[in-house]
């Protein structure tokens, strides 16, 4: 009934060959009898199984894995300030009506070649409006720099209690110890007292007894 | 008293804000996928920024694990693509075998285990990167071909085509050393 498995039926079964139901097991074992091929690359698969498991597992270097994934990075902050520092800067260009030319010829002027012809009146709507639009600007990238502040005190924290509870439990378990060694000692102890208590009292008996017996010696001979 | 919490339930304690809850699933995993990385990569050094890269596109993409399959396999599905793009990216496939530092788990210097490690990482290094990914899914990950296939995106059995290719250039590569051994 069984139908001899081509070399590429048998290369698909070569991976987990114990595995297999036993029908499939034989006919895979029937083909590996005399095909070279297939008995080559289960060799060589059996090998690379046996490199796999020598692997001795690499420790991981110590990193900060907070730092990664809780703390916002530093330069988020920067790029933050960087971009009001650019609008407090071109606020005071277009105030001082500066002139920024380069050697090659590029002129950027921040008064504005036309504004010399418009109306005192228009330049002054003109600059108040720029100034509110920079004001804006800037009060934006202010309430995002507070938000963004509030965030991180959260996060702080919360930092903070996750360590506080930590070393509290730390603290609780130190108690624990010593609670546990104090007992110990009080048992030993509590031990001891009793086992001197018994030796002292079996020593009391004798002595008693012996005491007892002086006397009633010294009774018999008067 | 506790048994140890599954993956999935990390990963939905992780979801609702619980940074315990992923630093666990980070513990659980980060010596696998470090390891995972220095056998892609030939290189310590870059595997650790694998791993993070790995780990923070984990992390962002936690809430699109739908807890229908093992997590671990959609873990290393995550893994090949950071781990492939990281590659590209750096524009070098692998580095050479000498500027390897291997370093035995304790801390101990155990040559033999050093020269399993090396021997595998130069043996790894010499396979195209498609190659090296299905042995390391297979052989050192131990999935199936039909995890290796949802994994890669490929069918189970290109997965296995592509072993027995790399199968047949290990022992190319390996011919002419055995040949010294033997004295030919
Ligand atoms: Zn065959």
């Amino acid at each position: 009934m069984n139908i001899e498995y081509t070399c590429d039926e048998c290369k698909a079964r070569l991976f987990d060959v114990e595995q297999l139901p036993q029908p499939e097991q034989r006919q895979v074992h029937a083909h590996l009898a005399h095909c070279d091929s297939c008995r080559e690359d289960l060799a060589a698969i059996w090998e690379l199984k046996r490199d796999a498991t020598g692997w001795r597992a690499q420790p991981v270097p110590r990193w900060n894995r907070r730092q990664l994934f809780f703390e916002p990075s530093p330069w988020h902050f920067r790029f933050q300030w960087a971009a009001s520092f650019a609008s407090v800067v071109v606020l005071v260009l277009v105030l001082t009506e500066a002139r920024i030319s380069t050697i090659d010829g590029l002129t950027i002027d921040f008064a504005g070649v036309e504004d010399r012809f418009v109306s005192q009146t228009e330049f002054t709507r003109q600059l108040v409006s720029l100034q509110e639009q920079q004001q804006a600007t800037l009060d934006t990238n202010v309430r995002k720099l507070t938000n963004q502040q509030i965030t991180t005190n959260q996060l702080l924290l919360r930092t903070v209690l996750d360590a506080s509870r930590e070393e509290r439990r730390e603290e609780l378990g130190n108690m624990l110890v010593l609670w546990e060694a104090d007992q110990d000692q009080r048992t030993m102890s509590t031990e001891e007292s009793l086992r001197y208590l018994i030796a002292s009292q079996v020593q009391d008996r004798r002595e008693i007894e012996q005491l007892s017996s002086v006397i009633l010696d010294d009774n018999r001979r008067f | 008293m506790f048994g140890k919490a599954t993956d999935e339930q990390l990963v939905t304690k992780a979801l609702a804000g619980s940074e315990r809850a992923w630093f666990s699933l980070v513990r659980r995993y980060e010596k696998r996928l470090y390891n995972y990385s220095v056998r892609m990569t030939g290189s310590p050094d870059d595997a650790m920024d694998i791993l993070q890269d790995i780990l923070m596109s984990v992390y962002r993409n936690l809430s699109s694990y739908r807890g229908d399959g093992v997590f671990a396999a959609w873990l290393f599905r995550i893994a090949s693509f950071r781990c492939t793009d990281c590659l590209r990216r750096r524009g070098r496939q692998f580095v050479s075998t000498d500027q390897v530092d291997v370093v035995d788990d304790r801390g101990l210097d155990i040559d033999a285990h050093i020269d399993t490690n090396r021997g595998i990482i130069g043996m790894m290094g010499k396979l195209p990167t498609e190659q090296r990914h299905v042995i390391e899914l297979k052989f050192f990950q131990n999935f199936t071909f039909d995890e290796i296939s949802a994994q890669l995106g490929i069918s189970a059995n290109t997965a296995k085509s592509r072993v027995y290719a790399a199968l047949k250039k290990m022992r190319e590569s390996d011919q002419p050393q055995r040949l010294l051994k033997e004295g030919i």
